[in-house]
């Protein structure tokens, strides 16, 4: 699996070049900062600084734009900690339980726990890719359109987890979400939903309507409070106590490692990536956890969940693009325009002619994460300052800067609309007690379940044996099945341990 | 609880929530069969449009909930509540509709000034002071993160 030469060629090019090392703690700073800030995305903190790397030898320079890529994954989950704003839809699943860790006055924690998962997510992603790199590529490419429906399909399994008290208004939710996301020109080329708006052809921008949902309509709700953390003693800011957050997470191995695979897997997929995996990993942990109802209401294996995916799927990203030479987002895309401005291209020649600097590129990866830990505890340090702004300055100041970061995305007032009218509808959902976040995870799955559903149509021409032909895609079917057919029997189990025990006592 | 006492109540607003959902839905499902019925068109936006009528209709009972009787201070309160809360969300909506005729300097400065006065700040001095700092902070942070230009009034 592992090339030993090449290794030992990227020990002696790291160990002869301080010039990559020195680009790697100013790409993770300013992806953290960057990461933060609601409407910067990743992509667009990697767009800023590619141009500098063209004065940058090229290890150097993906080394650079890496560090930036890692630290604006993790950065992205602070917003959605302590506001309840997800920068990035991959961190989404942090703001289930991340957010009301923070109201709870347990904000120290959820960062560690962030930190720290986010920390082991990355290493063990680039563990795996440095082994895996080879047979994750392969199986990329075998993956069609009915495999990524089913992908789809098992993020769509979180909506039944998110529902709460009432299962309809949960789906209601959900089906809602779905709708919108199918709105605009659908894969088939049939325009529907648009009501003559010229922008709605691309679709609802996803980012501010997801910002809308989450943080504004809860901001709007929170006009007669006056602290993020109403008890003022639960306010304190305290190293200790996020660093016994970071030691929560490391008590939940299992998490943490399933998180990473399915991160690695669906990350490597293109257009797929965090955006879904944090999804996946939260409700497969959801399922599996004894304190199951307790998830929502600020439960840290929520965010650990979460975390792991998410920072892990940025190995899995590398990998497609590293053996492949496609790009599974923008990322990713980035990071190829550096290749080409430095006359290299990916793909398996490069894999094959340049083991060397793959590898050398994965250990840098593993110095960032180590990295990541110190520079992130400094920066969740200063950052939970927040929850001791009074609200008032806080409503009107973050609604404000996520207009700008709607403005930002969208390049037009198309943004900052949708960012209103969800804000609006999310406002509404929350008084009545709809869970806004099935709405988000419908509009997040509603293309791509779309998209995949008519590709497989025409493929299959609506032919069941289809199916049949598909094995990955029965496999992850099958996957889906057990999973669900184990929560029922661990859920049976335990209602009857607790009749018995009841019975006992 | 006594059921003499119990009457239902109509949650207008859960009401206009339900309304919109439906209602978008519908809409929804009629302009995509009116572009086609091609099953490359309607295949999931069909059942699900169906799916959230159904629902819709199921959960339009829980828009009149049971109630004991309302106590006259707690709709007071609240009817202030939604006031302070339709205030700012109002304001929200005309700074976002201002952004370009005022530009984008003016008009957050003017919104967090008001934002910061919906939400309980009362000395001036502050308010002022709070919204020009802020304003210049993130406008030019902005300015010069994001590689095309905001239109702007003064800065």
């Amino acid at each position: 699996m592992l090339d030993f030469d090449a290794v030992s060629s990227a020990f002696e090019l790291l160990g002869s070049s301080a010039s990559a090392w020195v680009y790697l703690l100013p790409g993770l700073l300013i992806g953290l900062v960057f990461g933060a800030m609601p409407g910067i995305s990743i992509t667009m903190a990697m767009a800023i600084f590619l141009p500098l790397t063209l004065y940058m030898d090229f290890l150097p320079a993906i080394i650079f734009l890496t560090a930036i890529y890692t630290g604006a994954g993790f950065g992205g989950s602070v917003p959605a900690v302590l506001m309840n704003i997800p920068g990035t839809s991959s961190a989404l699943a942090t703001t289930f339980d991340g957010y009301p860790m923070a109201r709870a006055g347990r904000h120290n924690e959820a960062l560690g726990v962030a930190l720290a998962s986010s920390v082991i997510g990355t290493l063990s992603s680039y563990i795996l890719l440095l082994l895996l790199i080879v047979p994750v590529s392969a199986v990329v490419l075998k993956l069609g359109p009915l495999e990524m429906f089913a992908i789809a399909v098992w993020g769509m399994l979180l909506l039944g987890s998110l529902s709460g008290n009432s299962v309809a208004r949960g789906l209601l939710a959900g089906a809602f979400g779905v709708l919108i996301g199918t709105i605009g020109m659908n894969t088939a080329g049939y325009v529907r939903g648009t009501m003559g708006v010229p922008w709605l052809l691309d679709g609802v921008p996803v980012i501010p309507a997801m910002m809308g949902l989450l943080a504004a309509s809860q901001l709007l709700n929170l006009i007669n409070t006056t602290y993020l953390i109403e008890n003022e003693e639960d306010r304190g800011i305290s190293f200790a106590a996020i660093l016994a957050g970071a030691k929560t997470a490391i008590r939940y191995p299992l998490i943490m490692m399933r998180g990473a695979g399915i991160g690695v897997v669906i990350g490597s997929i293109p257009g797929v990536g965090s955006s879904i995996s944090n999804l996946i990993s939260y409700s497969e942990t959801k399922r599996n956890a004894p304190d199951a109802e307790t998830f929502g209401t600020g439960n840290p294996k929520g965010v650990i969940a979460a975390e792991s995916a998410n920072s892990s799927s940025e190995g899995g990203a590398m990998a497609t693009m590293f053996a492949l030479g496609i790009p599974g987002g923008g990322a990713t895309a980035i990071l190829l325009a550096a290749f080409a401005m430095h006359n290299v291209v990916g793909g398996p020649q490069f894999i094959a002619n340049s083991k060397d600097i793959v590898y050398a590129i994965i250990f840098t990866n593993f110095a960032q994460a180590v990295c990541l830990m110190f520079v992130g505890l400094l920066f969740v340090y200063a950052a939970a300052y927040i929850v001791r702004v009074p609200l008032r300055f806080l409503i009107p100041s973050v609604l404000a800067v996520s207009t700008f970061g709607a403005y930002a995305i969208s390049n037009s007032l198309s943004g900052p609309i949708t960012l209103f009218v969800f804000s609006l509808i999310g406002w509404l959902m929350l008084r009545y007690g709809y869970p806004v976040a099935a709405t988000v995870v419908g509009m997040l799955l509603g293309g791509l379940l779309e998209e995949n559903l008519i590709r497989t149509l025409q493929i299959s021409r609506g032919e069941f044996s289809y199916f049949l032909e598909r094995p990955g895609a029965l496999a992850i079917f099958a996957l889906m099945l057990v999973s669900i057919g184990l929560t029922i029997l661990n859920s049976n189990r335990r209602k009857r341990l607790e009749r018995s025990s009841e019975i006992g006592s | 609880m006594d059921r003499d006492n119990a009457r239902r109540r109509v949650e207008w607003g859960h009401l206009v929530l339900l309304a919109l959902i439906i209602g978008s839905a519908i809409a929804y499902l009629l302009d995509a069969r009116a572009t086609s019925t091609a099953t490359n068109n309607i295949a999931l936006v069909q059942p699900t449009s169906v799916f959230v009528f159904i629902l819709g209709l199921l959960v339009l009972s829980q828009a009149f909930p049971k109630t004991d009787g309302d106590d006259a201070e707690t709709r007071a309160s609240e009817r202030a509540e939604l006031i302070r809360v339709g205030l700012l969300a109002a304001a929200f909506g005309v700074f976002i509709l201002s952004l370009e005729t005022l530009g984008f300097d003016l008009a957050t400065l003017l919104f967090v000034a008001g934002g910061l006065y919906l939400c309980g700040e009362r000395r001036v001095w502050v308010i002022a002071l709070y919204a020009l700092l802020f304003t210049l902070i993130v406008v030019s942070g902005y300015q010069w993160l994001v590689p095309f230009p905001f239109p702007m009034t003064v800065l």
